[in-house]
């Protein structure tokens, strides 16, 4: 009895907010690991294309725990990350549906998406190695594997090692060597450092300018970012940008990308939105804004990424990386890398 | 007459369990099964580096926040100087600021790149970092001093009150049995004022252990970032739980051991003259000693890092300034509002049943509605998502039973999440706060209310509440800048659509772009001293 | 009819029995003492009675009214007892007038301000209304606290060491008055202490507590020369004891000698007693070839107590300074020690 009064009122309470607000238009939500002001434009241009409102809630941590807590109920569409092993997580966990779209496959080239149409990546970065331009200047051959060996003691500068770009870099490392021969690279790795691991990529790049190192790994877009803040290019300008194992196995990888969440409540607008991030228009903004590689094949990097030249990247599958991805986290531990 | 009983007794543990619901599910979730080997996997790696760590963050904290409040507290309570007056309510300023800005303004400041090694290389002639030697603060023993900069106030709050309430002929009686001034003091005013030591330790030993940002960002491994680490990175909830849950029982056992120490003592308000009457004052040397440092302590712990802030604002004002602030603000400032009120509403809940009913129940309901405070926020918003996540699909498949259509995420996708999960980690503040007050009304003063024909319900609203209504304001403003400082439970737990000033200066601190958070940073801290300000004005004008 | 019955009250508190089958019973205006060491429970009764203790059993009646028994316990508001505490108690954050008007809402402003100047009249202290409780002297808050609880027009006024805070000369002065009060308005009184002075000069009778048990209850006079034990005899004074053995029906044999009794004697023939003897009950002569030694002398101006050893055992006897004969006595005179015929008090062998 009791139950039914209050089933009664809640379901009058419920016509009169929750529903009226799902009758409002049509919108797509997206729980995001970016940070909101990086991804604005692109959703503003596909506000302006379709009339869909496009809702973002932005944390760095604790947004696959969300979905998969709310389960049925997630109001969530769309989730975005910032790297592939969060990408994996989500996938991992069951939460994504496939998404049969021939924009999308003909979009994304087929090593950067799911077999099975459950993750989709939407833009590539590279884990660079920037070198001081005044003490080192340019060094094309140079490989991750150099940084750990003797004649680097001393001289190089990361972030955390638990970062997830780091973190990822090291299960590509385990993926190709092996976990022996990964784990003494580590150790020569950590052995070299300049510093303890601290900061963000940025940071790095700042350290080889005020000289507290000669070589730091970091992401490309940084680079780009930098030069274009008033503030810091001159920070910028005091690197070099290095693609490394461009004589091996080819320079590190790292994607951001895209899911459908399995109960997502506006699907057919959410995969519209899926389908206009893979597009010319949302690819060219985000290779101009942020300086990311587009991974549609029309769209060519802005001028200053492309400036930095063609590289041969790893060819080595995601899903090969993403299965060391706990591996190279316990590993990290194992040689105390952050500590 | 039963129901009546009854519905006191119900009350306080309903809302005792609604602010452990969260965290027992945590330590439940910490027994289920893990198949992945991450606990043995920290335990045969890097649990013991990161349990020193944490140990060292809170007896560093615990000690560098004694040494910075201590003094100042008895200062100004006790002593007479210039600029007392100012100094009294100017020390608890730093509250408003958030640590983990204070940590970057600091770091931007002191790193090899800051204006204060470029001057020192400067004037020195020094070019390369190995030519000199600074110490390096993203370090533990930073993390320290920032954390102390920022956690000391509540124990200088809680210990100029207690010094303020002690009988000054105390002390004048200790200096006429021949100790010097120092000795008094530690022999004397310290003793009596234990439980405020004790309270406002533990309130800043629940800081250090739930802080997650400031070690992060000075890259020192705590507990908290094996919280994260194996929860994130490993996926592993359980082994994150089973953490969280051994840090919890370590503290829970660390303050029953102080309370039990602590057990005879009871000191009620002391008679006669107060401090007030008998200050000890100052000059020559001491008058300019307790000058240097108290005013030292203000300038580094809030003038420095807002000054800093005032400065970023304004470089990046067109950048950072938009219309979209305001309402970030409206946002943050109503959420602050409710939140304080209803910590304040649980506190007076808790604490007056255990005034009504004394027992070990009573005092078990005020230490459990209080553990909430000591978990990272990340950690609370996950736990506070679990019972309510569960509550609402079983509300919506009772719906789909019952014949109606289903109404969605009614209490984890609204506000109402955002708002328990601010109870769950701040209601602990108000209840020691109301505690605290409360004990030091005189129990006869119920009596005597009761025995003149006053319900019990009267007694608290004509005898209790006027006589706590210093306590009861500042367990709301202490809420409230609290609330207005959170980030994590924020960040995860807000519906969409809904910023507050802290987390959309996130996005940039997230990229340390510290510029362009400068603004919201500095309007979170102006909004927290606004109701500071107004309520020391009233009471100075009241007494 | 009475105004307070008691009835095997017991009550525990953290597995201590506090409270043991106590019973008590009040006539109408009458003020009664419960005189007792710390810790004796006479606080926990008072707390009982005014239904501030919760875990109870037993009954407890005021005029006739049930207040507490199984399955019943009134709460204080509707009890009607005026409580006057030892720390007076006073609302700090309301003025004298506001204080003494607390219990007073429901009537109109007018009639609280007559009532109100009524009672502060009563305690002489009419001027006081606007005043603090922190601006007034220990007295006049604990004579503020009275005139609250009069304001109240309790049927029962309860006390608890009212003034054990205030200095002596205020504190007899007090008691007087509080006294003339009651008395006036016709109103029974339970009253603690555990000073004796202020139970005699306050109450009527006096009820010494022990162990969460009245052990006797009588005017102070009885109590002090009829106790029923050596425990309530040396709770109210001095004494000595003395053992003796039942010669007849009118005399002891004792170390003393031949002891005549007043009264009666109801023991048999040869049956071994200890005598009850308070120090004014003896005499002391000096006597050269006495068997007794003066230890110790303290003078107390009209009277001074003597210390003796006779016979390895240690007597106090009370002399009075009627004729300056206290200059005669010195330490380490020999002296001789009689007993002043009286109905003796008697105890058992223990």
């Amino acid at each position: 009895m009791f139950i039914k009064k209050l089933l009664t009122s809640a379901a009058i309470f419920s016509t009169l907010s929750v529903s009226s607000f799902a009758a409002h238009a049509e919108e797509v939500n997206i729980y995001s690991f970016r940070q909101p002001f990086l991804i604005a434009p692109i959703m503003e241009k596909f506000t302006q294309q379709t009339g869909i409102k496009v809702n973002i809630l932005f944390a760095k941590s604790g947004l696959i725990e969300r979905v998969k807590r709310e389960g049925k109920l997630s109001p969530a569409d769309l989730v975005l990350t910032s790297d592939f092993s969060r990408l994996m997580m989500i996938n991992d966990e069951r939460l994504t549906q496939s998404v049969d779209s021939k924009i999308l496959t003909e979009n994304i080239p087929s090593q950067y998406r799911d077999p099975k149409q459950h993750w989709f990546a939407l833009t590539t970065r590279v884990r660079n190695i920037y070198s001081s331009a005044e003490r080192v200047g340019p060094t094309p051959n140079i490989t991750y594997q150099d940084l750990a060996t003797p004649e680097f003691k001393g001289k190089v500068c990361m972030r955390a090692g638990k970062h997830p770009y780091n973190v990822s870099l090291l299960a590509s490392v385990i993926a190709h060597e092996g976990k022996a021969n990964a784990k003494t690279w580590l150790e020569g790795l950590k052995a070299n450092l300049a510093r303890k691991p601290q900061g963000n990529d940025r940071a790095q790049v700042k350290a080889i300018k005020d000289g507290l190192c000669d070589y730091a790994l970091g992401n490309s877009y940084y680079l780009g970012k930098m030069l274009a803040d008033p503030q810091q290019v001159s920070w910028a300008e005091a690197v070099n940008i290095n693609f490394p194992n461009q004589t091996t196995t080819g320079s590190h990888v790292n994607v951001s990308g895209v899911v459908l969440t399995k109960y997502a409540p506006n699907k057919a607008s959410a995969v519209k939105l899926m389908e206009f991030l893979s597009g010319e228009t949302a690819q060219q903004i985000y290779a101009e804004a942020n300086y990311e590689y587009p991974v549609n094949a029309n769209v060519a990097p802005s001028k200053l990424v492309g400036s930095w030249g063609e590289f041969k990247a790893d060819s080595i599958s995601l899903s090969d990386i993403a299965k060391q991805h706990r591996t190279a986290v316990k590993l990290l531990d194992e040689v105390k890398f952050d500590l | 007459m039963i129901s009546r009983i009854n519905l006191y007794k119900l009350l306080p543990w309903a809302v005792t369990c609604l602010l452990i619901a969260p965290i027992l599910a945590l330590i439940l979730s910490a027994f289920q099964i893990d198949d992945s080997g991450s606990f043995q996997h920290l335990i045969d790696t890097v649990l013991w580096d990161y349990s020193l760590n944490t140990l060292l963050m809170v007896l560093g904290v615990i000690t560098l926040s004694c040494i910075f409040a201590l003094p100042v507290a008895w200062f100004v309570a006790c002593c007479e100087f210039p600029g007392r007056s100012i100094l009294q309510w100017a020390l608890m300023l730093p509250l408003a600021l958030p640590p983990y800005i204070v940590a970057i303004v600091y770091t931007d400041l002191l790193d090899f790149s800051g204006p204060v090694q470029h001057f020192l290389r400067a004037l020195m002639g020094w070019q390369q970092p190995s030519d000199y030697y600074f110490p390096d603060i993203r370090t533990i023993s930073g993390a320290i001093i920032i954390l102390s900069l920022a956690l000391y106030p509540y124990l200088y709050l809680l210990l100029r009150g207690a010094f303020l309430g002690q009988s000054g002929g105390l002390f004048q009686a200790a200096r006429t049995l021949g100790l010097s001034p120092l000795r008094a003091f530690l022999r004397v005013s310290l003793p009596l004022s234990r439980t405020a030591l004790a309270v406002g330790l533990s309130l800043i030993a629940m800081e250090t252990l739930g802080d997650f940002a400031t070690v992060h960002y000075f890259s020192v491994s705590t507990l908290t970032t094996a919280v994260y680490n194996t929860w994130l990175e490993l996926g592993s909830l359980t082994t994150a739980a089973k953490i969280s849950s051994l840090m919890l029982l370590a503290l829970v056992i660390l303050i029953s051991l102080e309370n039990y120490s602590r057990r005879r003592q009871k000191l009620y308000q002391g008679s006669g003259s107060t401090h007030t009457e008998l200050r000890f004052v100052l000059q020559g040397w001491r008058k300019w000693g307790v000058l240097t440092f108290s005013w030292g302590l203000f300038f580094f712990a809030f003038i420095l890092p807002l000054a800093v802030l005032f400065y970023y604002a304004s470089l990046y004002f067109s950048q950072s300034f938009n219309l979209s602030l305001w309402k970030y603000t409206l946002n943050s400032v109503w959420l602050a509002t409710i939140v304080a009120s209803l910590s304040l509403l649980i506190a007076l809940i808790v604490n007056f049943y255990q005034r009504l009913s004394p027992g070990v129940l009573a005092r078990a309901t005020i230490r459990l509605s209080s553990l909430g405070y000591a978990l990272p926020g990340t950690v609370v918003a996950i736990a506070v998502l679990i019972p309510l996540t569960s509550l609402d699909l079983w509300f919506n498949r009772q719906l789909v039973e019952y014949g109606y259509s289903r109404v969605g995420l009614l209490f984890s996708g609204t506000l109402f999440i955002l708002v328990a999960g601010y109870l769950v980690r701040f209601s602990a503040i108000a209840v020691g706060s109301i505690d605290s007050s409360l004990a030091q009304v005189s129990p006869s003063l119920d009596s005597a209310s009761r025995t003149l024909g006053q319900s019990a319900a009267q007694t608290i609203r004509r005898v209790n509440l006027p006589l706590i209504t210093r306590g009861m304001l500042s367990a709301f403003i202490l809420v409230f800048i609290e609330a207005m400082k959170e980030l994590p439970t924020a960040l995860l737990l807000r519906p969409f659509n809904f910023e507050t000033l802290a987390t959309y200066a996130y996005q940039f601190v997230s990229d340390e772009m510290i510029e362009y958070a400068a603004l919201p940073a500095l309007l979170i801290v102006l909004i927290g001293l606004v109701p500071f300000i107004v309520v020391s004005r009233l009471m100075e004008k009241s007494s | 009819m009475s105004t307070l019955i008691v009835n095997k009250l017991s009550c525990f508190y953290q597995n201590n029995q506090v409270l043991n089958s106590l019973d008590l019973e009040l006539a109408n205006n009458e003020i009664v003492c419960l005189l007792g060491e710390s810790g004796c429970g006479k606080t926990t009764l008072l707390r009982a009675i005014a239904g501030l203790q919760i875990e109870l059993s037993g009954e407890i009646n005021i005029n006739a009214k049930t207040v507490n028994n199984t399955g019943i316990n009134i709460p204080p508001e509707e009890r009607k007892v005026g409580l006057i505490f030892q720390d007076y108690a006073l609302f700090p954050h309301l003025n004298v007038f506001d204080n003494v008007a607390f219990s007073l809402q429901k009537l109109s402003r007018s009639e609280q301000r007559k009532l109100v100047s009524e009672v502060l009249t009563l305690v002489r202290l009419k001027d006081y209304a606007d005043r603090f409780p922190h601006q007034l002297s220990g007295g006049q808050q604990q004579r503020i606290a009275i005139a609250r609880a009069l304001a109240y027009q309790p049927e029962l006024m309860l006390l608890d060491e009212p003034f054990s805070n205030l200095d002596p000369h205020v504190r007899f002065q007090l008691i007087d008055e509080i006294r003339q009060l009651l008395k006036a308005h016709s109103m029974s009184a339970l009253f603690v202490t555990h000073s004796k002075e202020e139970g005699f000069a306050f109450a009527d009778r006096i009820a010494l507590m022990r162990s969460g048990k009245i052990v006797q209850i009588d005017t102070a006079q009885m109590l002090y020369s009829h106790p029923n034990s050596r425990y309530v005899a040396d709770f109210m004074g001095l004494s000595n004891y003395l053992r003796v053995t039942v010669r007849d029906k009118y005399s002891y044999q004792s170390d003393l000698g031949l002891l005549n009794c007043n009264a009666i004697i109801e023991h048999s023939v040869n049956t071994a007693l200890t005598l009850l003897l308070r120090p004014e009950q003896l005499a002391v002569e000096v006597d050269p070839s006495a068997k007794g030694t003066i230890k110790k002398v303290d003078f107390l101006g009209a009277y001074q107590h003597v210390s003796i050893d006779y016979l390895s055992k240690h007597y106090i006897v009370k002399q009075s300074n009627h004729y300056g004969n206290c200059m005669q006595l010195k330490v380490g005179d020999k002296v001789s020690l009689s007993v002043l015929s009286h109905d003796f008090v008697a105890f058992q062998e223990e």
